[in-house]
This record gives C-alpha cells, structure tokens and sequence, in this order.
C-alpha cells in the first residue's frame, strides 16, 4: 500500500479522504504548517506531497504578487525556488520522494487583459515559476514535479475551485476537482513504484483500420483521404511513438494471416508496417493463449503486456484469463482512439525506476539519523525566520463575536471544549477573566487567534479554558500564551496554577500539549517563552494585567 | 416524514441506517457528521437534488429538518 503524507497551505482533508478511499495510506501535516512538516525531517511516509499555491508564499496571493514590482516578483520567484529546492534535497537524504504540485494559474488574472502585457505578469510569473519549480526537481531526483496545474485545465479551472469551500474552510478544489486530483495523484505514485508496460498487443480489425480485412481486403478503412481513415491512422502514430520510445508492438488478431500482413505490407494508407512488429499471433485461436505464445517468444512475463482490443467481448476475456495483461478501456468512437493511447497510464512512466527506488532507501538508514540532527537547527531557523509577534490582554467588546466562533468552532486544540456562548462570554469579559492571544507574523497580521479563560483563587489559580486556532499551530504559540498566562498568575500572587482538560474525541493535539506542560504547575515552573516568539506591548494601554516583554 | 432521498444522502454519507434519520438527526446525534462529513453531505445533496446550494444555506443547515425546508424552498 502506498503512504503518502500531504503538506499544504490550505486544508486538505478532502482530498485526503478521496486518497484513502483509492487505498492509499494518507497522512496529512496539521493545516497550514507545511514548512514546519518539512523541516522536521523523518520519514513519516515514502512520498511527501507539496501543495501550495500563491498565497503560500505571498501575503494575499496575487493581489500581493501584483503589488511587487517585476524585480521583486523576479526574486520571489528565486526565493521559492531555493525553499523548494532545499525542500527536495532534504527529503532525499531522507529516502522520501517529494511532489510538488504546480502552482496553479487562475481563470481569469487580476488586472484582467492587460496581464500579458506586463513584464512578470500573473500568469506568466506563474508559469515561468511553475517551470522554473520542474527545473529544479529535475536535478534533484527522486523528487518530482505534479502538474495538477494541467489537470485543472483539463478539468476546467472555474470547475475545479470551489468558492463557498474556499470560505468555510480554506479547501481549494472543488468535490469534483477533488476525486479527479486524487486519482491522478494515485496514479502518478503508482507509478514511482512500477515500471511501465513494456510490449502494445493490438487487434487489427477495427482498432488498426476499420472494416473487415477478411471481407474488404485492401478496402478497409485508414489513411488520410477520409474521416475514418484519419482517425485510424493518427491511432497507429500513437503506437509508434510508443515504439520510438521503446515499446514493443505486437499483434493478436483472429484473421486469415496472409490477407492480414498482405493490407499491413502494401495498403497505402498504413503507417504501422510489418518491420515494426517484435512478434503476432494472426490465427484463430484465442486471443489469451496467443498473448502467452508471444509472451514466450520475446522472453517476457505477461505482467509486461497491454491489451488493446475494439471489442469488447476479447477485452473481457482477456482480463478474465490473462489478469496480469493491462488491458485497456477502449472508447466506442475510433475518433477517440488516439488520445485515449496517449492518456492510457499502461505506458506512463518516470525517469525513475525501482531500481533507483531501492538505491535510495539503502542509503536511508545511514543518512536519517545526520538528517535528523541537521534538521531540528532548521526548524528553530525556520520559526525564527517566521517574525512572530504576540499580543496578549483582555478582549474588547469588538472580539466578542470572533470569541464566540473560536469558542464555537475549535476541536483540536481546545483543552475543555466549553462552548460558551455570546452571552456567557459577554458576561464573563465583565468579570476581566478572559485573556486573548493575536499572533501576526512576516506573512501578516493572523488576527485574534487564542482564548483562555483564568479563574483566580486563594493561593490556586485555574485556567479553565484555553484554546488556540488550529492555524497557529506547530509554532509554540501555545507555549508562549500559557507563559504569558502564568506569569500574570504568578504577579497575581498565584502559587500554583491548574491547567483543566476534559478529553474530546478531537482534541488529542491539545491534551498532548497538557501532557507535555504538566498540571498542576507550580510557582517559577511551567514553560519559559520561546526564544523566536516577540512579545508585543499589552493588548490595551489601560489595563495593567499584561506586562510587557519577558 | 423525511424526503427519502434526503434521508438516503444523510444515511450513506455517514454510514448510519437510513430507519433511524428524522428531522432531529444533527451532528448531535450523528458521530460522524463533523464539518468535513458536513461538505460531504453537501456535495451528496447537491448530486441528489440538482441544487447549488449557497454558503449561507450550507451553514444553516444545522439538522435534517433545515436541511429539508432549505431544499424544499428550492423546489417552490
């Protein structure tokens, strides 16, 4: 079974139910802290994928993008790269295979026209980086580029967003769009693993030409003079292609041989020739048993073949007494032959081999420990290179309602899961007990996102709340809150503070946090301020609760 | 009585029997209806009713009983 862990900037829970529900194993980064996920190095899974798009790297995305002047979005562009590219080469000391899926280019460009007619305009900023982004993974192997970038096209871009889930919960395909990407995903990492087909068995009438040879002879149908005859034959320039790339052709066909390699040889219209056959079974034997003496002349398992036949009764048999051969769902309109060939994953197939797969996870052991080691450096680096700054203080009348919905909303990382309403809270922001945390960083301000509800007592302090949004997780903005809660309790003339939980089915994330900080705490214990964490002055000058700094 | 087709969309999206979905069936008594079960269901009714239905209707369909006077409203 395939594993597979999603790191993103946007919520991906759909997409990774439509992955599990194709078999794959799916782990999911907690929501938005992509970079944290890859900085902390293991091998949680054999394959990270990377899903950003703009406004992962630009605050607003491309109102931000477009509010650069084209050297600063130039460098933009050079500061993703080398954050990917770093990405890349980390996760393949680590014996991972990173995806990086494009980012993806919008149906319509905020300035409208007139975007093609700037220097780094939107769209080809996008496409110059989504190239820049495949350049970069093409050096670094086993990494690699996803293009769902062309898959939204296929699948229509309008369609494949969706703007009310965007809003209710940051998800940035549409349900449709969102089984299609999964099952590209799948197959893309199926095929990591597996090695293409190797040999293309045809049926001849039908699929090569139209008609039948045996009652047409040099009358049936291909070449360029009618519609027909068109379509069979950019089918057979699919097929050689394959060949130019190393597939074997071969043919099964339930005919008389001569009259066959007689229209093969010197029917006019024909591309595909008899030299360009490794081997056929012209006869009127099964189609599996004929498939088996091939597999036998060239040498090769059964396992390496793809079956493609018009009808349908042959295909059946074939997957029924043959479920090794790949065998292909072939269209009922000849028009659609060619391109379904080229879309046919039978023949996809990476620059990888398992081969290299193998290689890589013999390295793995000697190298996971050094790259566990390095990488815990780069994750202080990369949450002091994150600026973050927090207020902490009372709530105004203005955050009832945003206190409300947190208060509503939160399940992971919520301690006692009190839904209180607006007016408990407007009540108890009387009593001055309520202390809200806002976080903003270098990508902006994160706005109200932390809640804790402090109960003061005789000697033992209680915090009967605390809840954070699940968007400032993996950053210890919970430690610096709790903190900055306990030294108000211990100015407070507080000698211990307790920390309440109830366990919910969803909060495991916040009971691990209790776990690690320990209650009850007493006087100069609990957790110190992280170090990469400013302090911003009180939320309110008037109140004297929060003091600055620490 | 439940639109029976309301009732099989609740019923398969959350894997529960269909016998026991009223119009008091909520994610208060449906484990498995959280907010991503909720976009599920949507997209469940949105296929079985041939409905785009609005942000301000996803939020307010609390139970199976505003779920089922939001969809009827879309029928009138």
């Amino acid at each position: 079974m395939t594993s597979l862990r999603l790191l993103s900037s946007f919520t991906c829970d759909l997409l990774a139910q439509a992955l599990r529900k194709g078999g794959a194993e799916v782990l999911l980064a907690p929501y938005g802290q992509f970079r944290q996920a890859l900085a902390a190095g293991g091998r949680d899974a054999a394959v990270d994928v990377l899903l950003t798009e703009l406004d992962a790297w630009v605050p607003d995305g491309a109102h931000g993008l477009m509010a650069l002047d084209p050297a600063r979005r130039r460098a933009l562009r050079e500061a993703i790269l080398s954050e990917i590219s770093a990405a890349a080469a980390a996760a393949s000391s680590r014996g991972v295979v990173l995806l990086v899926a494009s980012l993806p280019v919008p149906a319509r460009p905020l300035l409208g026209y007139a975007d093609w007619g700037m220097e780094e305009g939107e769209i080809a900023w996008i496409h110059a980086t989504n190239a820049a982004i495949a350049a970069a993974l093409r050096s670094r192997p086993p990494a690699r580029f996803w293009d769902l970038g062309t898959l939204r096209a296929a699948f229509g871009l309008a369609a494949s967003a969706d703007d009310r889930l965007r809003h209710l919960g940051d998800l940035r395909m549409s349900a449709a769009f969102t089984a299609t990407a999964a099952s590209d995903l799948l197959h893309l990492v199926e095929t990591l693993s597996r090695p293409s087909r190797k040999v293309l068995a045809l049926d001849l009438d039908g699929t090569l030409w139209g008609g039948l040879v045996g009652e047409e002879g040099m009358g049936v149908a291909v070449g360029r003079e009618d519609a027909a005859g068109r379509a069979f034959l950019a089918f057979q320039q699919e097929a050689l292609s394959l060949k130019r790339r190393g597939i074997l052709l071969v043919l099964v066909s339930k005919n008389d041989e001569a009259a066959a390699l007689e229209v093969l040889e010197h029917h006019p219209g024909m591309l595909l020739k008899r030299s360009d056959l490794a081997a056929w079974r012209i006869n009127w034997e099964d189609k599996a048993s004929n498939l088996r003496a091939i597999a036998a002349e060239l040498g090769l398992g059964l396992d390496s073949f793809a079956f493609w036949d018009d009808q349908p009764f042959e295909r059946a048999w074939v997957s029924r007494a043959c479920p090794e051969v790949a065998v292909a769902e072939v269209p009922a309109d000849p028009a659609a032959f060619a391109s379904a060939l080229r879309s046919w994953e039978a023949f996809d197939a990476l620059a990888l081999t398992t081969e290299d797969l193998a290689r890589s996870a013999q390295y793995e052991a000697a190298r996971e420990r050094e790259a566990l080691k390095a990488s815990s450096g780069s994750l202080d680096d990369y949450l002091s290179s994150l600026e973050t700054r927090i207020r902490i203080g009372p709530p105004g009348p203005g955050d009832l309602s945003r206190l409300a919905q947190l208060f509503g909303k939160t399940n992971q990382f919520n301690l006692t899961t009190r839904r209180l309403g607006e007016a408990e809270l407007s009540a108890l922001m009387a009593t001055g007990r309520i202390r809200i945390l806002r976080l903003m960083d270098r990508f902006g301000d994160q706005g109200l996102v932390g809640v804790a509800v402090m109960e003061p007592g005789a000697g033992v302090w209680r915090i009967t709340d605390f809840l954070l949004s699940c968007r400032v997780l993996g950053r210890q903005a919970e430690t610096a809150f709790l903190a900055a809660c306990l030294e108000e309790a211990w100015k407070g003339g507080a000698s211990e503070v307790r920390l309440e939980s109830v366990p919910t089915p969803k909060n495991a994330v916040a009971l691990d946090f209790h776990r690690r900080v320990g209650s009850p705490i007493r006087r100069g214990e609990g957790p110190g301020f992280p170090a990469w964490i400013r302090r911003e002055n009180r939320e309110r000058e008037n109140e004297e609760t929060a003091h600055a700094g620490s | 009585m439940l639109d029976p087709r309301l009732a099989q969309a609740i019923a398969e999206t959350f894997q529960v029997p269909s016998a026991g979905i009223t119009e008091a069936s909520s994610p208060q008594s449906i484990p498995a209806w959280d907010s991503l079960g909720h976009l599920n269901l949507v997209a469940a009714l949105e296929k079985a009713f041939a409905v785009s239905l609005t942000m301000d209707e996803i939020l307010a369909m609390q139970d199976a009983g505003a779920i089922a006077r939001i969809l009827a409203a879309r029928s009138t």
